[in-house]
């Protein structure tokens, strides 16, 4: 489980995360919303441990990421994987090489037994036979499918996503989300994604959290989210809807 | 100059970094030899041209101003004594440097902005280790290499101006490089050299490493990678020299 107490972080005069508590339960999908620009990215890179906190902790499974460095927080982050807004593969590296990256560095493999990895990464994201593509040759959407298979290579018990869909048309949006579903239920794999695409937290979401002026203003089913009453919560829902 | 005092902190800091994953180098092996490949067969071409023709107008000058009064050997004395000190490795350094120095902040600094060096984070690679380290470490090997070539290219192409253009014999010519040739001062040449290198890829991943704010981010922090790559050559090239020689 991770666990994020008080969090709070500042960009100069640019209150950015004003005291987050939110509780990320084990084995199923949380999605935290948000307008553009609210903080769900520097969210998401608190929990991995990219960016420190001024105040508060993040816990993974109790191990406090906000207070360790070296090889502890490296120990950490080989049970998480995040898949980044603009995916972010290496792009001097072959798909092969940035999926099989971590497994090299970390993993005394043959190299059949690498081989059959990345293999069975790229059959789960429907890639199979791009081993050998650059990533600038790849569309958007395929690199979001590497950069999940690259995620998932050391199979992580958590997985991040920031913003999986936007950027993406809707077609090839859905079928992301159907992928990241699929992933959650056949790995059983604690997902947390962050999104401003409301359709996506709905398909995705076992639970939905809404963060604005840097606190979470909701939590609950998507369900729960339709119904809710707050002002501010109906107007990030309607004004998606009526946009 | 709270501003200096910052950056000498923050460079600081980033040179402990290095140093903390230098235990680990062993992994970066492949990548140091890759490093090595690019940044020497690369400047290759450039480093011999230019020490030809600095060779040949160092060769000229020489003449000059040594007409009538000095012999004819001092010119093979001057060529071979002022690449191996200064002129090899500091040119060699300021051309290199531009060259590989900007496109080692190129390079980190676009992967610093798409969120690459994050990536490597989070695969649980120290990307200081994985980018920086053969940088640095390939800096260190293939200036002194360099050097070498460049402080035998200044010696030939001062032996060209000298029987061409100034019409002295080979021999003389010859006789003065052997004369002015000491082993001490070569060494100090190619400490200097190693230092560059250093100095190059240091400061190069650096700025790349600390890019922010798109592409134009990363042509500031090109630029202010070659700034102070050339300031802190030329210090160090006073530096060394006063501890060498
Ligand atoms: N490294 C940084 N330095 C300074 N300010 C930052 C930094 N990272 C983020 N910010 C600021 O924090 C705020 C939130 O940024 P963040 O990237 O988390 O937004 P976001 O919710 O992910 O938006 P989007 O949906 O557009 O991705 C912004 O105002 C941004 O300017
Ligand atoms: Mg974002």
């Amino acid at each position: 489980m991770i666990k994020i107490a008080n969090l709070k972080k500042s960009f100069n005069d640019n209150h950015v995360l004003c005291g987050i508590n939110l509780e990320i339960p084990v084995g199923s999908t949380t999605v935290v919303i948000g307008s553009s620009g609210c903080g769900k990215t520097v969210l998401l890179k608190h929990i991995i441990g990219l960016m420190r906190p001024d105040d508060g902790k993040v816990a993974i499974d109790g191990i406090e990421i906000s207070g360790i460095y070296g090889t502890g927080l490296f120990k950490l982050r080989q049970r998480m994987g995040m898949v980044f807004q603009g995916s972010a593969l290496l792009d001097s590296l072959t798909v092969y090489e940035n999926i099989s990256l971590g497994l090299r560095e970390h993993k005394r493999l043959s190299k059949s037994e690498l081989h059959s990895i990345v293999k069975e990464k790229l059959s789960l994201v429907h890639l199979v036979g791009a081993e050998n593509l650059m990533p600038s040759q790849l569309s958007g959407g395929m690199k979001k499918r590497v950069a999940i298979a690259r995620a998932l290579a050391i199979n992580p018990d958590y997985i991040l996503y920031d913003e999986p869909t936007t950027a993406l048309d809707p077609i090839t949006a859905k079928k992301i989300d159907s992928l990241i579903c699929d992933l959650q239920v056949k790995l059983s794999i604690t997902t947390i994604a962050v999104t401003h695409d409301l359709v996506s937290a709905y398909k995705i979401g076992n639970k939905i959290a809404m963060l604005a002026e840097g606190k979470i203003i909701f939590e609950g089913t998507p369900m729960d989210i339709k119904k809710c009453k707050k002002k501010e919560i109906q107007e990030f829902i309607k004004g998606r809807i009526y946009e | 100059m709270k501003n200096v005092v910052e950056y000498v902190g923050e460079v600081a800091l980033f040179i402990k970094e290095l140093f903390r994953s230098i235990p680990k180098f062993y992994k970066s092996f492949g990548l140091t030899t890759d490093q090595i490949i690019l940044i020497g067969i690369g400047s290759l071409p450039i480093v011999i041209v230019t020490n030809f023709f600095t060779g040949a107008v160092t060769a000229y000058q020489a003449a000059f101003q040594g007409r009538e009064y000095l012999p004819d050997v001092y010119i093979g004395m001057s060529v071979i004594k002022a690449f191996m000190i200064e002129l090899g490795p500091v040119l060699t350094g300021l051309i290199v440097g531009g060259r590989v120095g900007s496109a080692i902040t190129a390079e980190l600094g676009s992967m610093r902005i798409t969120e690459q060096i994050d990536a490597l984070e989070t695969l649980a690679i120290d990307p200081v280790r994985y980018l920086v380290l053969p940088r640095v470490i390939a800096g260190a090997i293939v200036l002194p290499l360099l050097t070498i070539i460049a402080i035998l290219m200044g010696c030939v192409g001062g032996g060209f101006c000298s029987v061409l253009l100034l019409h002295i014999k080979p021999i003389i010519y010859i006789e003065g490089l052997k004369l002015q040739f000491m082993a001490h001062e070569l060494w100090g040449g190619l400490i200097k050299a190693f230092a560059f290198g250093i100095i190059i890829a240091l400061m190069g991943s650096y700025h790349g490493f600390k890019a922010t704010g798109g592409a134009e981010g990363v042509g500031k922090a090109t630029t202010r990678a070659v700034v102070s790559i050339f300031i802190l050559i030329i210090i160090f090239d006073f530096i060394i020299a006063q501890i060498v020689f």
